[in-house]
């Protein structure tokens, strides 16, 4: 019977020989080489230069030669050298270890095998009381054994029976003298926080400047925001979630109103399923605010919500390359008719982020793929330190609005820029709402009133917005919008040029019934009950030009040779495709035809069909893109501005400001006290 | 009526998180973690939700309607996609069948090999190169702008002393002992300084997001109690 091999052996037979070095790590494995021989040694040319010697500066060779032969050699001490020497640790970290040290052998007072554990996991001893209060709640026999296998793993014995349920305190207690400091400092800071919604007596502090510094970053932001135009989209990512909502709930419900206010229409997006939830929200909010007589955000005109984007990063990165298929679908699961072809074709992406992992995914994910479009940053307090580092270092991240601060600045800005001005100009204003007056637009009020050339200039630009907003709208060929009456001094605006696709393609054919006569014509008349989509090509791959629904009708101008798409008329050199058995096909005279269709532009305002065009210019091409949009007229636009309810804005500023003198002196004390407790404990360790 | 149920349901969740400042006791203990039971399970509840809405719902329109294209990949490439990620999550559900758990391990290899590549990508072209460049770069004027000097030889300073921080070669003595240079032991210093200095800025910012998010709070019910 042969011995067995044993490697332990091996090694402690090794390990006894009178080995000349030990070598360590993975050179132990290697084998052994023959010793070369010693070349002869250079002179030193510091000595020769008559250099300096500087003591500080470490040695660039191995020191292998000034090595006795019986020492190790610096290459062996740096591979067993893993970590720090305790010696060269400062007294806190030593501190530290010994705690961690101390904290992680066995308690035998404790009989507590899930003393960490129970701090996540509730105990099945208190949840199968009998009568308890959330007794419906009790764990189910499955979760028991997952239980007690997680005891077994943590390593312990099986909770006592006679135990009574899960111990809170120690020693049983309700409450201890060491939450007493606790409880102390939470009600100081909770006192702070509240007196100032009891009473402006209690104010402290400046209040955040009415307007940012011509030079900050949140100029940028609001300049970039406030100089968009009817024809603009612009893509506003929601990264938070309700935690963070009592932060950046203001800043994003100023974004949005900003957005719309100035004609623009804002699609909205997130990683983050549950932001869909506060977009929602916040838009109704905005819709509440506008409700006496302004004209509510409507979705599929006003705005957008795309889907959610699953995977964080990995959504995100699928935005940045296939921004045609995410902005296709809505959150709801139906079609949109939105036609991007990426994200260059949005005026500016505004992101409003919780954290600066958020802001940093956006950053690496999307703003890489970005040629023209800026990312616009919003973000709260606790990421904006390290949010501010992507803003300083990259060109495509324009500015950052951090915190609530910010979003008192910017919300001043709005008031002043959408308030004041346009009521000189004689366009209609929003009644007198004192209650929604906030204090502390005095200053911008102010502001507005010592500058009426600025006022004037204000008034011009509010014009020419609307002037835009009109001249953007191509109304369909005899339905003149009732409501948005075009100004005499609007100019048409340079991008609607004849559309060039306007023209029968090659392969449409005349058909002869509509050319028979000059006062009969043939047209289609939409069936379907469900809203249809009249697109640029007789494909269903070809962009959706606008939607259609059961009733309306148009003259057919020809249709494609198999006679399954209709080629119609839209407007005035603008033609599209519908789909024959979508469409009932009919006779008509001109007249008549001309007649039908001016009664139905006579419709209420909110359901009028207007088509707004965006002209992207890019490699030397024009893409023009259209889609259907509702009309706003100019009293509607400023209301999602003005109505905002500002009434607790200055009270939560002077409460954050006694708020943060609380924490200070909380932690000032917690310091002091730790200290004084250190200095005891040493006391007595060095009586001992 | 329904907004006023709604504010007193969240008035009474607001009173039951707040109850944790008494600590971990009896009964009142139970309030917050109800209310944390509650927000969870209804996230998750929302998470689905708007996963089946906005994810999976197009592609069942898409296979029920053949004349709408919900991609421009095209009906066709609609449904194998939709297979292929049906198959996946059917996949994930044979975990607890130990002979079949090796299906869904390969399933999960290939999201967290292609999130990974996707993260190592996106932090080398969006974190790490752009970082380096405005750390190194010198922006145009620098000799006459002399705050913006001072500003960069500051970033280059924190950057480099804080690298050195967490560099932990040391070099023997005569003895054999880990010796620390005295030029490293200054960097480290100096290193230090900076990380203790931005991880309290870091800090600092925080609790202002903390009191901001508690101002609403109270300021929520304040209005409630008026």
């Amino acid at each position: 019977m042969s011995e067995e091999f044993n490697w332990l052996d091996y090694v402690e037979q090794e390990e006894s020989a009178p080995a000349p070095a030990r070598r360590s790590g993975l050179r132990r494995f290697l084998p052994r080489l023959p010793r070369l021989p010693r070349l002869p040694r250079l002179p030193n040319a510091r000595r020769l230069l008559r250099l300096p010697r500087f003591p500080g500066l470490p040695s660039l060779r191995r020191r292998r030669v000034d090595a006795a032969p019986g020492q190790p050699s610096a290459a062996d001490l740096l591979g067993a050298q893993d970590e720090r020497p305790l010696d060269a640790l400062d007294d806190r970290l030593l501190q530290l270890r010994e705690r961690s040290a101390a904290d992680s052998q066995p308690d035998a007072d404790e009989g507590q095998p899930l003393y960490d554990v129970d701090d996540v996991l509730m105990t099945p001893v208190l949840l199968q009381k009998p009568g308890g209060v959330i007794s419906a709640g009790a764990l189910s026999k499955a979760q028991e054994q997952q239980v007690e296998l997680l005891r077994n793993i943590v390593g312990g014995a099986t909770q006592e029976e006679g135990q009574g349920g899960r111990r809170l305190m120690p020693g049983g207690a309700l409450f201890s003298l060491g939450a007493l400091p606790r409880l102390l400092l939470a009600s100081v800071v909770l006192l702070a926080v509240s007196l100032p919604f009891v009473s402006s007596d209690y104010a402290e502090g400046d209040l955040p400047p009415s307007q940012f510094p011509v030079d900050a970053e949140g100029a940028a932001v609001y300049s970039l925001l406030d100089n968009l135009t009817a024809t603009d989209t612009v893509l506003l990512a929601f990264e938070y979630g309700p935690t963070a909502a009592g932060e950046l709930d203001p800043l994003a419900e100023l974004v949005l109103r900003h957005i719309v206010a100035r004609g623009a229409v804002p699609l909205i997006v997130s990683s983050n399923p549950i932001a869909v939830a506060r977009a929602q929200n916040i838009i109704r909010a905005i819709n509440r605010s506008v409700a006496a007589g302004g004209l509510r955000l409507q979705h599929g005109i006003d705005y957008f919500i795309l889907r959610y984007l699953p995977g964080g990063s990995l959504g995100i990165r699928e935005l940045s390359e296939n921004f045609a298929d995410v902005a296709r679908v809505s959150a709801k699961g139906a079609l949109t008719g939105l036609a991007f072809d990426s994200l260059d074709d949005m005026a500016a992406i505004a992101l409003i982020a919780e954290s600066a992992e958020d802001l940093r995914n956006w950053a690496e994910q999307v703003v890489p793929e970005l040629e023209n479009t800026r990312l616009l940053a919003f973000t709260g307090m606790a990421a904006a330190p390290l949010a501010q580092v992507y803003a300083d270092s990259r060109d495509e991240i324009l500015g950052l609005v951090a915190g609530y601060r910010d979003a008192f600045t910017y919300a001043e800005m709005l008031q002043t820029d959408f308030g004041a001005p346009l009521a000189q100009t004689g366009l209609p204003t929003q009644p007198e709402q004192p209650e929604l007056e906030p204090a502390s637009s005095n200053a911008a009020r102010d502001r507005a009133a010592d500058q009426p050339a600025d006022g004037q200039a204000q008034a011009e630009r509010a014009e020419a917005t609307v002037g835009a907003l009109i001249a953007s709208l191509q109304l369909s060929s005899t339905a003149p919008s009732p409501t948005v009456t075009p100004s005499p001094t609007v100019t048409p605006a340079p991008t609607l040029t004849p559309r060039p696709t306007s023209t029968a393609p090659p392969t449409a054919t005349e058909l002869p019934t509509a050319t028979a006569t000059p006062e009969t014509i043939l047209i289609v008349e939409v069936t379907s009950p469900e809203q249809v989509r009249i697109r640029r090509g007789p494909t269903r791959a070809d962009d959706i030009l606008r939607l259609a629904r059961a009733g309306d009708s148009f003259e057919v101008l020809g249709a494609n040779a198999d006679g399954s798409w209709y080629n119609i008329a839209l407007a005035p050199g603008l033609a599209g495709w519908i789909a024959e058995f979508l469409v009932e096909e009919r006779t008509s005279t001109r007249a008549a035809f001309e007649a039908g269709q001016a009664s139905a532009s006579a419709r209420p305002p909110a359901e009028r069909v207007v088509l707004r065009s965006v002209f992207r210019f890019s490699l030397g091409k024009t893409t023009p893109r259209y889609y259907q949009v509702n009309s706003l007229t100019t009293g509607d636009l400023r209301d999602y501005v003005l109505l905002r309810d500002r009434t607790q804005e200055i009270p939560r500023l002077e409460a954050m400001t006694l708020g943060s003198l609380a924490a200070a002196l909380a932690i000032a004390l917690g310091n002091i006290f730790s200290a004084l407790s250190a200095l005891r404990r040493r006391r007595r360790e060095g009586r001992a | 009526m329904a907004e006023n149920t709604i504010a007193l349901v969240s008035f009474l969740l607001t009173l039951m998180v707040f109850s944790h400042i008494l600590g971990d006791i009896p009964l009142v203990s139970v309030l917050y973690r109800s209310a944390v039971f509650i927000f969870a399970g209804m996230t998750a509840a929302f998470a689905l939700v708007v996963t089946y809405e906005g994810l999976i719902l197009p592609y069942l329109q898409d296979i029920q309607d053949p004349s709408s294209a919900w991609t421009t990949l095209g009906h066709s490439a609609d449904i194998y996609i939709f297979g292929a990620a049906l198959l996946f999550g059917l996949l994930l559900l044979l975990k607890p069948v130990r002979a079949m758990s090796w299906l869904t391990n390969s399933v999960l290899a290939v999201v967290i090999v292609v999130g990974a590549s996707v993260a190592v990508v996106g932090a080398l072209s969006g974190t790490l190169f752009p970082l380096l460049q405005a750390t190194a770069a010198l922006p145009a004027g620098i000799t006459q702008d002399f705050s913006a000097l001072v500003d960069r030889l500051l970033i280059f300073v924190g950057t480099m002393t804080a690298l050195f921080y967490f560099h932990y070669q040391t070099r023997p003595n005569r003895d054999g002992l880990a010796q620390e240079s005295r030029l490293g032991q200054g960097f480290r210093y100096i290193g230090k300084a900076f990380i203790v200095t931005t991880l309290g800025a870091i800090y600092a910012a925080t609790i202002l997001t903390c009191l901001t998010i508690l101002t609403e709070r109270i300021s929520f019910l304040f209005q409630f109690g008026a």
